[in-house]
């Protein structure tokens, strides 16, 4: 079973690849782990571990920011987009569209960190793409 | 809270996942695979004893299998190049081995530095080892020091002193040119030689393996 | 299987649905219950079915030894006929046929008892491939169940209440930061590639003897003669 507390010690304090530092803490109910990046203070990754595999996810936006005319071809921009992005894939929580990754609680700590990097850097990539599609 | 209805205490069935986990008695039924030798395909064989070999590198337990047609053969798990195989041996009966191989062969095979290669003589009638044997063998270990345990030494830690019941061997073996097929001879204190034909399966050539009652 | 209808129709009828836990909790670890009491099932029926199985091998080394002793007994009873040994030989021919009948038996037994082995076996062998399958869609449905937790964990980690499009506009200016830092990155490589190459063509212009050259001693006193 995995240790939630060991591996948010572990990410807090990490400086990646790309010079990000990672900020981690575990949720109130022990359930997870929220990790905020140096960088950009509106990211926030969560991961969430199962039995077998952890789930890092990183809200973008709701349904309801998106411009009424603008569904349709949101939703085709986001699904050519999930071929492109690096590790990531994107998915829809309830109303919330988010970036989401999925790995065997058996990986590598560096693995995790990239991924964790890789969403967080992925998610202004993302955001800065939606000029067109966002109300103001 | 009482119950009623108290379950029996129940050992839990085992279950065999790997080679390695066999116990005496169990069964191991081989696939109708051609790359397994012909006397053994589709066929179920007992475990009769488990024994071990020690090397350089390690302890390798040598499970003894037995046919329904009382034959006895071994069979251990090796670590090769591109994975786990077992490798099968079958003894050639003391004083049959010039039916094979000639005299001057063998002698060069255990004691000649400068050894080649030898070939199974011209003609012979490998009916009854059909798929153990290759025309031609070379030699990949020549004296090598082992030693031998009568018992399973799986669960076990190789003693520091020599007296833990071991048998020391010096070893000899070769591949064949036939993919698969290998040879190798042991020689005990005392001079006894043993010689072996073996084949080198892969894992999946395992149909099943039932676990005994326990 | 219900749990997975249930998820199926809850993402196919709207946001709202999928908010109020569709996946029964308690139908979920009743599921893993009797995935691992299918299991144990399924091993217990293994290691009975072994039981038969060595049974079978029992019966199958009777008839290899009956067919051995047959092989015997045969070429005792030529060999008594060679030696004209004529009672002898009936003697052994009986004895030949009290056998070939008890091998028959053994086969018999024998062959019906591997039919019944196979046929349990590839009954135990689909049943697993089943629960391979149960065990399969119950981490589907568990993920699933792992999700809709991080619904409220997700809603609780927003680091700030900003709106979307501020926070587009963050993310804009970082893109266009992250663009600066790339060229700037690639001016450096540039300007420090071209240092190189200027160090190798200063050396390649000194050496043909061409550009600005250290004056000698006689170009000096050269210069200054009238």
């Amino acid at each position: 079973m995995t240790n939630i507390a060991e591996l948010a010690s572990k990410l807090n304090g990490v400086e990646t690849k790309t010079g990000d530092m990672l900020q981690a803490s575990v949720f109130e109910d022990n359930d997870g782990i929220k990790v905020t990046s140096a960088l950009d203070p509106n990211a926030a990754v969560s991961i969430i571990a199962t039995d077998e595999q952890f789930i890092t996810i990183t809200p973008l936006f709701k349904l309801s920011d998106v411009k009424d005319d603008m569904q349709l071809e949101l939703s085709q921009y986001l699904l050519k987009l999930s071929l492109i992005l690096p590790l990531s894939a994107l998915a829809l929580q309830d109303n919330q569209v988010v970036l989401f990754g999925k790995f065997s609680v058996n990986t590598v700590f560096d693995n995790i960190v990239e991924e964790i990097d890789t969403q967080l850097d992925s998610y202004s990539d993302v955001l800065a793409s939606l000029s067109d599609f966002i109300k103001v | 809270m009482f119950s009623f209805f108290k379950k029996d205490k129940k050992i839990p069935a085992r279950i065999l996942e790997s080679f390695d986990q066999l116990q005496k008695d169990d069964i191991v039924t081989f696939k109708e695979r051609s790359n397994i030798p012909v006397e053994l395909q589709g066929q179920s064989l007992t475990v009769k004893k488990i024994q071990a070999y020690q090397y350089n590198d390690g302890t390798v337990a040598e499970f003894v299998l037995q046919s329904v047609s009382n034959e006895t053969f071994t069979a251990s798990i090796s670590d090769i190049e591109d994975g786990e195989f077992l490798t099968l041996s079958k003894r050639i009966p003391d004083g049959t081995i010039q039916k094979y191989f000639s005299l001057e062969n063998i002698q060069q095979f255990i004691d000649d530095e400068s050894f080649k290669h030898m070939d199974l003589i011209e003609g012979v009638d490998t009916t009854s080892i059909e798929g153990w044997v290759g025309s031609r063998y070379m030699r990949t270990e020549h004296m090598g020091v082992a030693f031998f345990y009568e018992t399973d030494r799986r669960s076990k830690t190789n003693d520091v002193y020599q007296d833990d019941g071991s048998e020391e061997l010096r070893y000899c073996e070769a591949v064949g040119i036939v993919r698969g097929t290998g040879f190798s001879a042991e020689i005990w204190e005392g001079g006894l030689t043993e010689f072996y034909f073996q084949s080198i399966i892969p894992l999946d050539a395992i149909a099943e393996m039932w676990p005994s009652g326990g | 299987m219900k749990i997975l209808r249930g998820i199926y129709d809850a993402l196919r009828g709207g946001a709202s649905e999928v908010g109020e836990g569709i996946v029964d909790a308690n139908a979920t670890r009743i599921f893993e219950q009797s995935i691992r009491d299918a299991e144990t099932g399924i091993n217990d029926a293994n290691q009975s079915l072994s039981k038969l199985k060595s049974s079978e091998i029992g019966l199958q080394k009777k008839v290899a030894t009956l067919a051995t002793d047959i092989e015997d007994y045969t070429e005792k009873a030529k060999a008594a006929m060679a030696q004209q040994k004529d009672e002898l030989a009936m003697n052994i021919a009986n004895k030949i046929i009290e056998l070939t009948s008890e091998r028959d038996e053994y086969a018999a037994e024998q062959v019906s008892l591997d039919n019944q082995v196979n046929k349990i076996h590839k009954i135990i062998q689909k049943r697993k491939k089943e629960i391979e399958k149960n065990k399969r869609e119950l981490q589907k449905a568990k993920s699933y169940e792992q999700l809709h937790k991080t619904q409220s964990a997700v809603a609780s980690a927003m680091p700030t209440n900003d709106s979307a499009a501020k926070r587009m506009q963050f993310a804009m200016d970082r893109v266009k930061q992250k663009q600066q830092d790339t060229e700037n990155q690639m001016e450096a490589n540039d300007w420090l590639n071209e240092a190189t190459n200027d160090q190798d063509l200063d050396k390649q212009i000194s050496a043909a003897g061409l550009g600005k050259q250290s004056q000698s001693a006689k170009d000096l006193l050269d210069s200054m003669r009238p």
